[in-house]
């Protein structure tokens, strides 16, 4: 256990690297840069228009973009490390300041997201394992499936449109985490006002994982199902329920708990378009307002420390893993 | 087993497949949209077009003017303005079905609701909106199809590379989809998108280069199953060079899980362009989109409900057909649902 | 129409008459176990023997009723333990059988024990269920079932999940299991054949200590002829879901009467026998969905009579304790195929 934990963390070097060549290669395409005006063409484009002078200069200085490659590359590798990704060039404020407001936005949402959609996923699918060919299950099957194929940002106009005030009902607010003023109210309300608040995204991002989920456990279940040692557990006398949520179930769930890790790049990167619609300033909203100002040190911070951190969640899961399935950890 | 032997065998997997997908109510169903928006979007130009598809005019024949440009007709300055001429005694233009072009902006006409003329209304600028779903749908499927023909090429080389030698080269390609894994994918498509020149040909290269990863897990996964097996010995046994062996002999056997994997890339490349466009990092305008027009139709969402309503059912009809293929697929080639 | 036994049946713990269970399949109906009747005494081990599909797995299912009920279904029969009919009882009195009054041991032990769980935990939680005790009890009680069956180091190895125990040591902690709650029945569906032999030598000589350690009854199901002559008393052969013979284990041996025990001994490689090829039975064995008409062994036997294709030969007896069901046997198939109902019982 201890030479597969190690081994993990010595292969998360590399993928550091690869990680800092990657982004590096971005940097390439920023304005100011030779190689960006290469592959931009003579006649550049209006993205050229919106990189001012200025902002070349600043890049320039910024990367170094007039040096040679090895030399950027030490000096970004030098940034990654000590996550110093300079001010943002639209208020000058730190770039590491302003991820680490919009952070714990991005994972309150996303934990949040992730808990409904397992909560609810979990036992759908047991139940779909186990109530095979019914009417019920086939209609709900359906269901979740056209639910899954809906693009999330449709759901999310038509949301709005229908159930965010304007000419329809208004039962949730479309804007912002908190209503304004609520720093006056006690924990309670306050809480229940940011759920209030987070009712539309969190559906926005969570109703196409039910169908995912569910018929992933259902998969996991039904596989479980037919093996063996369920046969056995028949065999000595427990009932059905037993079998299914007490024995089957663990087996089951080491598969869907391993996709966790999966999860997480969606879970730090943040979702660009819900968090944009709904006005969430979490990195996915800011991913994309450093973009369309073509903010480059918020832009590379932003990828950097996403990364970054849903490598060390990547490395997490992976350990975690070996605690849910006692064949890897004494295996 | 021979080359030949082993072409032979696929032929009669694939019957097998195909015995089994047929069965398969939605499945069908779903084959038969994507074969609907198929032939949509490659009959476009006879579709949805401001240009007649057949034209006698002045004593002479035109045919297939929106394709053809003809110098005449173009001299006449009518190529922009056919909805405006009238055919006189003795001439006759073919229309396609719907006879508006999606680029074709009629400032009068413009935000106007579905009706006899526009069956599924006018944009901000007067341009059809059926039309520009249909050339949207364009868009869509062929961003859909090559991101993924992209993803699958790159996947399916560094999967089997990995699956068959094993060792550093899997090490290696392990921590590329690593690597690949931990940068969101989303927005790193929007950053290249906003730093490169927008344009289709790119959409579909960056969008193809961030979805090889499932693939090339896939097909490492059967690769490493697939060497095991004693044909694969046989074969090497034979003295058969490393390629050979890779592409002609595990590779087919290998690709199953590919093609579903692939079905469902194109509607998650579906559902990520028309994401790209609705934020503004698609394709340019004038070109019609999907996203696009919900994009523009944020503006007017209190009563242009058409813009809304017709572009998101395009992209849901599209989506869920190919779902419900890629199902089919799965729940076919599955060799224990197999009678 | 096979003729039931007529022991005494307060001496059977276990009795088993006309079974009958099918599967529904889209090819047609599979009558897996048509008719199967046979007798188990309290301390004897009975083999249920036969070829792959014959329906001695199916026979042991029915009997616990684990037999899944979509495509399955016990259409017939009785199956008495202690007298008490079991395939009438209500599900809940059922499950306090299985694993208490009547425990069964599989053929691969490796996958049927629950990969996660440690094998202590597996063992304690079925003496929890049956027996009521508490988590401590019921944990000392598990390593106390290990160490009856002679695992060393039984309270390190209850902690150990399945994966880290070989073969051998999974069956043994099976048979542990099997045993925790005392039953009198032990069912055993080929409890060797996954194992290595050597290690089938220990297993089979386990249970034999255990059944005379207990007294308990085993049903022993295995197509293995030499694991019968080591461990069984009495032996039933059969063929096509019936019971086509049944004898003290040395008579059967000594003395086969139906063709296909007959032609199952002379399938048996014989040592030193040379370079002569192996015998196999021509032909082989008919589907469950489309039995052959009259007796079901006759377009395989060499020795068949007319009457074999028309009518299902009786259960004769054939000598002490011992019946085999074949018209070659019964005086009168010599005669016309249409003389009166077939079957002198002894």
């Amino acid at each position: 256990m201890r030479a597969y934990i190690t081994r993990r963390l010595l292969l998360m070097i590399p993928t550091f690297l690869g990680i800092s060549l990657l982004t590096f290669v971005l940097i390439q395409l920023a304005p100011g840069s030779p190689v960006a005006a290469k592959l931009r063409g003579m006649d550049g484009s209006m993205k050229a228009d919106a990189a001012t002078a200025q902002i070349i200069e600043q890049t320039k200085a910024l990367y170094g973009l007039d040096k040679p490659l090895h030399v950027q590359y030490v000096r970004w590798l030098g940034r990654l490390v000590t996550l110093d990704f300079g001010a943002s060039m639209k208020d000058q404020r730190p770039v590491t300041t302003k991820i680490a407001e919009a952070l714990p936005v991005t994972l309150q949402l996303n934990l949040l997201t992730i808990l409904l959609v397992y909560l609810i996923s979990v036992p759908l699918g047991v139940y779909s394992a186990t109530h095979g060919g019914t009417r019920t299950n086939t209609a709900l099957t359906g269901a979740l499936f056209l639910l899954y194929s809906l693009p999330g940002f449709w759901v999310a106009m038509l949301l709005i449109l229908f159930l965010g005030g304007g000419e329809y009902l208004n039962w949730f607010p479309i804007h912002g985490l908190n209503s304004p003023g609520a720093a006056a109210l006690s924990p309670g309300r306050w809480f229940l006002d940011r759920l209030w608040h987070l009712a539309m995204p969190l559906f926005c991002l969570t109703y196409g994982s039910f169908a995912f989920l569910s018929r992933y456990m259902r998969a996991g279940m039904l596989e479980t199902l037919r093996q063996d040692y369920v046969r056995t557990a028949r065999a000595y006398g427990f009932s059905e329920r037993v079998v299914v949520w007490k024995y089957a179930m663990r087996n089951s769930l080491i598969p869907v708990v391993t996709l966790l890790g999966g999860l997480l790049p969606a879970l730090i990167g943040g979702s660009v378009i819900i968090e944009t619609i709904f006005s969430l300033p979490g990195m996915g909203r800011l991913a994309f307002e450093a973009v369309l100002s073509r903010d480059y040190p918020l832009i590379m911070g932003n990828v950097a420390i996403a990364s970054l951190l849903t490598l060390a969640g990547l490395i997490l899961s992976d350990l975690l893993y070996t605690l849910v399935d006692p064949r890897i950890k004494l295996g | 087993m021979t080359d030949r032997e082993q072409q032979e065998r696929s032929a009669g997997y694939w019957r097998l497949v195909w015995r089994q997908y047929r069965r398969n109510r939605p499945a069908l169903l779903g084959a038969a949209l994507v074969l609907f928006f198929g032939v949509l979007s490659l009959a476009a130009p006879f579709l949805a077009n401001d240009t007649p598809v057949w034209l006698v005019k002045g004593g002479k024949t035109y045919p297939l003017p929106n394709l053809i440009t003809y110098a005449d007709l173009q001299a006449e300055n009518l190529y922009n303005n056919f909805d405006r001429w009238r055919p006189g005694p003795g001439e006759y233009a073919l229309w396609p079905p719907v006879p508006h072009g999606p680029l074709r902006q009629d400032l009068r006409a413009r935000l106007s609701a579905p009706g006899p003329r526009h069956w599924f209304g006018t944009d901000d600028r007067g341009r059809d909106v059926l039309s520009r779903i249909i050339w949207g749908g364009r868009i869509s499927m062929s961003v859909g199809f090559i991101s993924v023909g992209i993803a699958v090429l790159v996947g399916v080389i560094l999967g089997a590379l990995a699956g068959y030698y094993g060792g550093w080269v899997d090490a290696a390609v392990l921590r590329l989809i690593e690597i690949w894994m931990c940068v969101p994918s989303f927005f790193l498509i929007i950053t290249v998108m906003a730093l490169l020149d927008p344009g289709i040909m790119n959409i579909m290269v960056v969008i193809g280069l961030t979805s090889w990863p499932e693939v090339a897990r896939l097909v490492r996964g059967e690769f490493l199953k697939q060497k095991e097996m004693d044909y694969a010995a046989a074969a090497r046994a034979l003295g058969l060079g490393d390629g050979r062996v890779i592409f002609r002999h595990l590779l087919p056997n290998a690709v199953s899980p590919v093609f579903v994997a692939a079905t469902f890339g194109v509607a998650g490349a579906i559902l990520t362009e028309s994401g790209l466009s609705f934020l503004g990092f698609g394709v340019p305008p004038p070109t019609a989109s999907w996203g696009e027009i919900l994009k523009q139709s944020q503006s007017y969402v209190d009563f242009a409900w058409w813009l809304v309503l017709f572009p998101g059912i395009a992209i849901f009809l599209t989506v869920v057909a190919f779902n419900l293929v890629g199902d089919g697929l799965r729940d076919a080639m599955d060799p224990r649902l197999r009678q | 129409m096979t003729q039931p036994d007529t022991k005494a049946s307060s001496d059977n713990v276990l009795s088993v008459r006309g079974l009958r269970t099918v599967f529904h399949t889209d090819a047609g109906t599979a009558v897996a176990v048509d008719g199967v009747s046979f007798d188990l005494a309290a301390g004897e081990t009975l083999a249920l023997v036969g070829e792959s599909g014959c329906g001695k797995s199916v026979t042991a299912l029915s009997i616990l009723r684990l037999i899944p009920s979509p495509p399955g279904e016990i259409t017939d029969g009785e199956v008495l333990f202690d007298g008490r009919a079991l395939l009438g009882l209500p599900e809940n009195e059922m499950r306090r059988v299985r694993g208490n009054d009547i425990s069964m041991i599989f053929q691969e032990p490796m996958t049927s024990m629950n990969p996660v769980f440690r094998v202590g935990a597996q063992i304690a939680s079925v003496i929890r269920l049956h027996r009521g005790l508490g988590r401590d009890a019921a944990w000392a009680e598990a390593v106390r079932a290990l160490e009856r069956v002679n695992i060393p180091e039984a309270a390190r190895r209850a902690q150990d999940y399945p994966h880290q125990l070989s073969g051998g040591m999974l069956q043994r902690v099976m048979i542990a299991l099997a045993l925790a709650c005392g039953p009198r029945v032990l069912i055993a569906d080929e409890p060797t054949t996954a194992l290595d032999v050597t290690i089938q030598a220990q297993i089979l000589s386990l249970l034999r200590d255990v059944r005379r350690d207990t007294g308990m009854a085993v049903l022993l199901i295995t197509h293995d002829l030499g694991v019968v002559a080591e461990t069984a008393d009495a032996v039933a052969v059969m063929y096509a879901g019936r019971i086509v013979e049944r004898a003290p284990v040395a008579e059967l041996f000594a003395s086969p009467a139906h063709p296909y025990t007959r032609e199952l001994f002379q399938s048996l490689p014989v040592m030193n026998a040379g370079a002569a090829r192996l015998h196999a039975i021509r032909g082989s064995v008919p589907p469950a969905t489309a039995y052959p008409a009259g007796c079901r062994f006759h377009p395989r036997c060499s020795r068949a009579l007319p009457v074999c294709a028309l009518r299902e030969p009786p259960a004769v007896n054939v000598g002490p304790d011992h019946t085999a069901a074949c018209w070659l046997h019964c005086p009168e198939a010599s005669a016309e195929p249409t003389a009166g109902e077939g079957g002198k019982g002894a």
